[in-house]
């Protein structure tokens, strides 16, 4: 049975990192708005997760870790908004590099992930019923 | 006993069924890591098999002037080979979810499949020992 142990460590581990992946994708929606407070301020800027395949020693197994949550080195965007404290000059604000329909793609990928994931762990949990079956 | 070469084949297959079940998980696990390539197990060529089952002597070294004749493994078919997919996605990553849980499906039902001719034969040597079926 140990493959298919196996197999249960490395989809929950896919699973962990689309968890994580999803508070990402949270954090820069949550944020969309998020403005400095004075001229020179960085608005919030959007935050990028990245995958890796690792080798786990203890279990034997190549499972996903998260490797890096990096920020977006994209530009900001400016909007008119002259009566902002963080207004320059010219009464532009920086606003967050979050757009609202990436991260809403984004997610729905996050989720058909998971989902796959969870997939894979009940067609595993059937075939180690089956095994387990020819007992009876 | 010819039954117990079947239950032997199938128990194989069974194996194979599992490792390959692991690969594929992998595989979707890291459906959105960069760089990674799906990987699937080489599929056992009946053949290659079929040789190894009627030729299972291997010549046996009983002085050291013998020279050592090497015969093909028992097991062998377990090869994990990288796959040419569809497309590829700008981050390196060749994983298709769709491709992956149809073959995940396909492990499944073989399996299933397996383990109930399995069961099969175990119920047909009860049977022939008589007891247990009727």
């Amino acid at each position: 049975m140990g493959g298919l142990t196996d197999t249960l460590f490395i989809s929950a581990s896919g699973m962990k990192s689309q968890g994580a992946r999803m508070r990402v994708l949270a954090e820069n929606v949550a944020n969309a708005n998020s403005l400095a407070k004075t001229p020179e301020g960085e608005p919030y800027r959007r935050k990028i997760i990245t995958f890796e395949n690792q080798m786990n020693e203890e279990l034997g197994v190549h499972q996903v870790k998260v490797e890096d949550i990096d920020r977006d080195q994209g530009d900001f965007p400016q909007k008119y908004r002259p009566d902002h404290p963080a207004a320059n000059q010219e009464g532009y604000v920086k606003v967050p590099n979050v757009k609202p329909l990436v991260e809403m793609a984004d997610m729905k990928e996050a989720q058909r992930s998971y989902e796959a994931n969870l997939k894979v762990i009940e067609a595993s949990r059937q075939m180690v019923r089956g095994t387990l079956g020819l007992l009876r | 006993m010819a039954n117990f070469n079947v239950m032997d084949a199938l128990s194989r297959r069974i194996d194979w069924l599992q490792e390959r079940q692991t690969v594929l998980s992998r595989n979707i696990a890291n459906a959105n890591t960069p760089g990674y390539r799906p990987q699937d197990l080489e599929e056992p060529a009946f053949e290659d098999t079929l040789k190894r089952a009627l030729k299972p002597m291997s010549p046996e070294v009983t002085d050291s002037g013998h020279i050592n004749a090497s015969v093909p493994a028992r097991e062998a078919p377990d090869k994990e080979k990288s796959e040419d997919t569809y497309e590829t996605s700008p981050s390196g990553n060749a994983v298709i979810l769709e491709e992956q849980m149809v073959k995940v499906a396909d492990t499944q039902m073989s399996h299933q499949e397996m383990t109930s001719l399995y069961r099969k034969n175990g119920q047909l040597v009860k049977i022939a020992l008589g007891k247990g079926g009727r």
